[in-house]
């Protein structure tokens, strides 16, 4: 007996297994990675930057705030300028040769920032094309996290938004079920601007309203593609209002 | 480099470190790095016990197990194809082994690998869902389960009555923390020894560390 066959049907299996919702996953994989390489990097280079100029260091401390700073030059002067701090340093003096190689790295790490950057803005495209009624009233690092932890458009479609509610809360969720502590209120779906700029006791509340909007949402783009988030968000919006206006967290209990 | 034979085309190297090897199907090529020996004009790959459970229960004093030349294989949960590829030096060209993955990504090496070697089917399909899969695959001599999944027994059950002949052999490697994580490994492997004698006669349990943590392969032969 031949494998040929086998084979044709297994490549052929794998092809339709595939989609857009695998390279969702693969790109936000590829974004956090990024990430963390830059923090990993960031924080040998941030160490050498502080030896030579601590001065300036101590207030360059944000990543993102110290690549856009120091990759325009990693001299004193120039730095010191910016920041309007003496340039006369009790740091180490690195000789110009020590300095150009510092420079070299610092302009290493803006490159992964920008890359990041870059692979950011690309998903935010891909999102908006392809799922316009989750991209409208969520944000678009949210969205494709849904898509990753659901598996896809599909299982988001077919998923109650209880479960998008805390989708990505899996460990706090288990420590509910078996160790009895306060049950998640929310996972990924918390990175929402709506949700992280609400107060503390509001959160949940808004987290559930979102939940159920995304659900709805995620059904529309997987049946039938038409962007409808404009009434989405509308009735979004009222829930939230709703929700800020009423009682204290005493009065909701 | 002397040679003892521990069933067909698998060998001990009668060296000071005792290797275990293989008989290469595909001369030249190795499938995942590992070493290529060469005696007599014949090439042996070397199979290594922390990469492969079956490989490690040799090590761990399996004497003998009923895998020949032409043998009909099932195996679930095949990965990337690394025991896989043994196996398929071992049944060699006279034999088949049906080997099924869910994972695609795991499922695209495989098919990799059953572009060199003839002697393998690959299946893209769930262990659970038997009739995704059941014509294609005929009735088999020995049935190998690596899925570490919780229900495992279960799977390992449907398809053993469904496509092992009646006192064919089955392996099934238990990875005892993926059925239940908080229990001892002793008490899991004792529990599915009570649940596959329902079936099976057990011809050895055997416990793969330190090769592998927490595994342990049981032989069983069809009643």
């Amino acid at each position: 007996m031949d494998n040929i066959d086998y084979i044709r049907r297994a490549r052929k299996t794998l092809k339709e297994g595939l989609s857009l919702g695998d390279l969702v996953t693969k790109l936000v994989n590829l974004i956090d990675e990024t990430e963390q390489a830059e923090n990993t990097l960031f924080e040998a280079i941030y160490d050498l930057y502080f030896m030579y100029y601590p001065e300036a260091a101590v207030l360059l401390k944000e990543r993102d705030k110290f690549i856009e700073i120091v990759s325009n030059g990693v001299e004193r002067g120039e730095v010191g300028n910016y920041l309007k701090i003496s340039t006369e340093s009790m740091g180490y003096d690195l000789s110009a040769d020590d300095r150009s190689l510092l420079n070299l790295h610092v302009n290493e790490i803006k490159n992964l920032s920008d890359m990041r950057n870059f692979t950011k803005t690309y998903l935010d495209k891909t999102i908006h094309d392809a799922y316009p009624n989750i991209y409208g009233i969520a944000d678009y690092m949210v969205a494709a996290r849904l898509i990753m932890l659901s598996g896809g458009i599909k299982s988001l479609a077919f998923m109650p938004s209880s479960k998008i509610q805390i989708l990505g809360s899996e460990k706090a969720l288990f420590s509910h079920f078996k160790k009895g502590k306060s049950s998640p209120k929310y996972g990924v779906i918390f990175k929402n601007p709506a949700i992280e700029g609400a107060p503390q006791e509001k959160r949940g509340k808004i987290a559930r309203a979102l939940a159920a909007q995304i659900s709805t949402a995620a059904k529309l783009d997987f049946f039938s593609k038409k962007d409808d988030s404009a009434v989405l968000r509308e009735k979004l919006e009222k829930e939230i209002d709703r929700i800020m206006k009423n009682g204290t967290k005493k009065s909701n209990r | 480099m002397e040679l003892k034979k521990v069933i067909d085309n698998v060998f001990w190297t009668e060296d000071k470190n005792r290797l275990l090897v293989t008989k290469n199907l595909v001369a030249g090529e190795s499938v995942y790095g590992e070493r290529l020996l060469k005696t007599g004009g014949q090439e042996y790959r070397e199979w290594m016990p922390m990469r492969s459970k079956l490989s490690a229960a040799f090590y761990k004093g399996l004497k003998t197990v009923d895998l020949k030349e032409g043998s009909k294989v099932l195996y679930l949960g095949a990965s990337s194809g690394t025991t896989v590829s043994h196996v398929s030096d071992i049944v060699a060209n006279k034999g088949e082994i049906f080997a099924v993955e869910i994972s695609e990504e795991m499922g695209a090496n495989l098919i990799l690998l059953a572009e060199k070697r003839k002697n393998i089917f690959p299946l893209i399909a769930d262990a659970r869902k038997i009739e995704s899969y059941s014509k294609f695959v005929p009735k088999c001599d020995f049935i190998y389960q690596d899925v570490a999944q919780r229900d495992q027994v279960e799977i390992f059950i449907h398809n053993s009555n469904q496509f092992l002949k009646n006192g064919g052999y089955g392996a099934i490697a238990i990875k005892t923390k993926s059925v239940d994580v908080s229990k001892p490994s002793r008490f899991i492997i004792e529990q599915t020894l009570a649940t596959l004698r329902k079936h099976f006669t057990i011809i050895d349990s055997i416990d793969l560390y330190p090769y592998q943590r927490d595994h342990a392969l049981i032989i069983a032969r069809k009643k």
